[in-house]
C-alpha cells in the first residue's frame, strides 16, 4: 500500500513547495500513469516514491511502511524494495550491461551463481542476452534503456517507478517497453510511470494521477485526454 | 524472467577468495570489483607520489631517531662511571713540561688511584691512543714530536657519586699539582640535550608527514565522491548502504596507500643503506652509524603498513561522514 497524506515538498527553506496538500492512495500490484504538465512537480513526486527526498509536511505511507519513523538502516532496506527507471537512464559507462544488471543484486550481497542466473535470464527477457559483455557506450538507447529496466527489476521490486520511459525512444520501442511493464505488472509488481505522453496514457488501459498545481487529482482518465485534445487543438 | 514467487535459491558454491588472493588484490589496482570508476580519477598518478614521498620521508626521519637514540645511547653507555685525569703539557705559568715528566706524573698519579677502592681500573693512554682520539680533528699524518701531547688517564669507577669524586679529586691533586679531572658530564649533558631535542625534532616531523598523508588521502577522497556525486546517488537510489559504498573508497585509498609507502619505505631504505655505505668510506670519527639495526628495519617494514592502516580507515570515515549528509 502506498499511501500520500497531505504532502507537501519544497527543495529548501526559502523556497516555495513544489507539492502541496497531495493526497492518494495506490493499491498494491496497480499500475498507475503519473502525468501533468512540464514544471508541475512529476520528478519531485516521483523522488519522494524512491526516498530521494524527503517530505517537507504531510506523511507518506510507502509499502506499508511510515517513512517518517524509519531509521538509515531501514530505509536502505525499503529501498532494494523499490526499482527505478531514470529518464536519462544513469548507467554506469565503465560496467558492461551485465555488471550494471548485476548491481542491485551485488548491493543486496546476493551469491555471485545466483546473479550469474538471474542476470542472464533477465537480459535474455529484454532481448539483450548477445549485448551482456557491451559497454553502455557501445549501445543504442533503446537497448541502454531495457538495461536500466532490467537493473530496475533485477530485484524483484514490490514497487517499480519510471520517469519518462519513452521519452527518448521512438514509438515503436516505446511501445515495446511498454509491454514489459505490463508483463511485469501481471507479475504483482507495483507500477508507477511519469510520462506526458498522451498515445501512452491513451493506448494502455490504466489509471492516471494528474499533477497541476503541486496537487495530485485522479479524474477519469477519459475526461483529461479529451481535455488535452482540446488544448492542443 | 524471475519471479516473486520463485523462493528456490541455489545453493552459493562460488570459491571463496584466499587470503594470499585478497592480499594480491591489494596491490593490484584495477576496476574489477568496483561499483565507482575510481581508479579513472585524474589526480590518482599525484596522490599516488604524494604518498611515496611521505612514506619516504617517514622512514628517513623515523630512522634519523633511531640513529640519534643509538647515538645517545653509546654516548650515555660509553662515558658511565669514567673520568679522565689530564696532566697538561702547559702548567698555569706558561712553562711546558717535558715528556717524561708527565710520564712520572701520570704514574704517580695511576698509584693514587689504584689504592682507592672505588677505582676499578686506572689505566694510562699511550701515545697512540691519544693521536687516535685527536686524529678527526688534526688528521693522521701528524708526527707526535710535533706538538707537546698531554697525560691522559682513563679511569673506571665501581660507583658514582659527588663525595667519590671528591674524594679522587683530592687525592689526585695532592699528588700531582699539574693533574686536573675532567668528568665529561657538562659537555655530555648538553651533547645528549641536543641529540634528545633532534630526536624529538624528528617524531614531531614524523607525526607531521603521517598528517598530511591521511589529510591528502582525506582530500582525495572528498574529490572522487564530489566527482562521482551521481554514482553515488545511483547507488543509494537502489538501496546501497553505507558501509557498502564506503567499503569501495576504503578499498580504492588502501591499493593507492599500499603501493605508495611500499615503494615509499623500499626507496628510503635503498638511500640509509647508501648513506651508511657513503659514511663508512669517509672514517670519519664524527659522522654518526648510519647502518639499519633491527629497530631500523622493524620500522622500515612498520611504517608503510601503519601509513596504509591510518589511510584505509580516514577514507572509511571521511566517505562515511560524507554519506550521511545524503538523505
Amino acid at each position: 500500500m502506498i499511501k500520500f497524506t497531505d504532502v507537501s515538498f519544497r527543495y529548501n527553506e526559502t523556497a516555495q513547495n513544489v507539492l502541496k496538500g497531495v493526497n492518494f492512495a495506490l493499491n498494491p500490484g496497480s499500475f498507475h500513469f503519473l502525468t501533468g504538465p512540464s514544471g508541475a512537480g512529476k520528478t519531485s513526486l516521483m523522488k519522494l516514491l524512491a526516498l530521494g527526498n524527503f517530505p517537507s509536511g504531510g506523511r507518506i505511507t510507502l509499502l506499508d511502511k511510515d517513512v517518517e519513523t524509519l531509521d538509515r538502516k531501514d530505509l536502505c532496506s525499503l529501498r532494494q524494495k523499490i526499482g527505478v527507471v531514470f529518464q536519462d537512464f544513469r548507467l554506469l559507462n565503465h560496467l558492461s550491461a551485465f555488471d550494471n544488471v548485476a548491481l542491485p543484486m551485488r548491493i543486496q550481497n546476493k551469491p555471485e551463481n545466483q546473479i550469474k542466473e538471474h542476470v542472464n535470464e533477465l537480459l535474455d527477457w529484454v532481448g539483450l542476452g548477445e549485448h551482456k559483455n557491451d559497454f553502455p557506450p557501445t549501445l543504442s538507447g533503446g537497448q541502454q534503456q531495457r538495461i536500466a529496466i532490467a537493473r530496475a527489476v533485477i530485484s524483484q521490486p514490490e514497487l517499480l517507478l519510471a520517469d519518462e520511459p519513452t521519452g527518448n525512444l521512438d514509438d515503436e520501442i516505446g511501445f515495446r517497453l511498454m509491454g514489459l511493464f505490463e508483463q511485469l505488472n501481471k507479475m504483482g509488481t507495483t507500477i508507477v510511470i511519469a510520462t506526458h505522453s498522451t498515445q501512452i496514457i491513451e493506448t494502455f488501459s490504466h489509471p492516471c494521477l494528474i499533477l497541476q498545481g503541486g496537487t495530485v487529482h485522479t479524474p477519469q482518465k477519459t475526461n483529461f485526454i479529451a481535455k488535452k485534445i482540446k488544448n492542443a487543438t | 524472467m524471475q519471479h516473486k514467487n520463485n523462493q528456490t535459491e541455489p545453493q552459493d558454491d562460488t570459491p571463496q577468495p584466499s587470503i594470499l588472493h585478497k592480499v594480491w588484490n591489494v596491490f593490484c589496482v584495477s576496476d574489477k570489483g568496483y561499483d565507482l570508476p575510481l581508479n579513472k580519477s585524474d589526480d590518482l598518478k599525484l596522490l599516488r607520489i604524494l604518498i611515496t614521498l611521505m612514506s619516504l620521508l617517514c622512514v628517513l626521519t623515523l630512522n634519523s631517531s633511531l640513529i640519534l637514540q643509538d647515538i645517545t645511547n653509546r654516548w650515555s653507555s660509553g662515558l658511565e662511571n669514567k673520568i679522565t685525569i689530564e696532566i697538561s703539557p702547559e702548567t698555569k705559568d706558561g712553562h711546558i713540561l717535558s715528556a717524561d715528566t708527565i710520564e712520572k706524573e701520570s704514574s704517580k698519579i695511576k698509584e693514587t688511584l689504584q689504592k682507592n677502592r672505588n677505582v676499578k681500573t686506572a689505566n694510562i693512554l699511550k701515545h697512540t691512543d691519544i693521536q687516535e682520539l685527536i686524529a678527526p680533528w688534526i688528521g693522521n699524518d701528524l708526527s707526535l714530536s710535533d706538538i707537546p701531547l698531554p697525560g691522559l688517564i682513563a679511569v673506571e669507577l665501581s660507583d658514582y657519586s659527588e663525595n667519590i669524586l671528591i674524594n679522587i679529586k683530592r687525592d689526585v691533586l695532592e699528588t700531582s699539582d699539574y693533574a686536573h679531572i675532567e668528568t665529561h658530564s657538562e659537555w655530555l649533558n648538553d651533547l645528549i640535550t641536543l641529540a634528545y631535542t633532534l630526536k624529538t625534532l624528528a617524531l614531531i616531523v614524523s607525526a607531521i608527514i603521517i598528517s598530511l598523508t591521511v589529510t591528502s588521502i582525506i582530500t582525495g577522497m572528498k574529490t572522487r565522491m564530489a566527482i562521482h556525486k551521481k554514482e553515488i546517488e545511483l547507488l543509494h537510489s537502489m538501496g546501497a548502504h553505507d558501509v557498502y559504498i564506503a567499503k569501495q573508497f576504503q578499498r580504492h585509498a588502501t591499493q593507492i596507500a599500499a603501493q605508495a609507502t611500499f615503494v615509499g619505505a623500499i626507496s628510503a631504505f635503498v638511500i640509509l643503506i647508501i648513506m651508511g655505505t657513503v659514511a663508512g668510506q669517509t672514517g670519519s670519527a664524527l659522522l654518526p652509524n648510519f647502518s639499519i639495526g633491527t629497530n631500523g628495519l622493524l620500522t622500515t617494514l612498520c611504517v608503510p603498513f601503519i601509513l596504509t592502516a591510518l589511510c584505509s580507515l580516514s577514507a572509511r570515515g571521511t566517505v562515511l561522514k560524507s554519506l550521511r549528509e545524503i538523505p
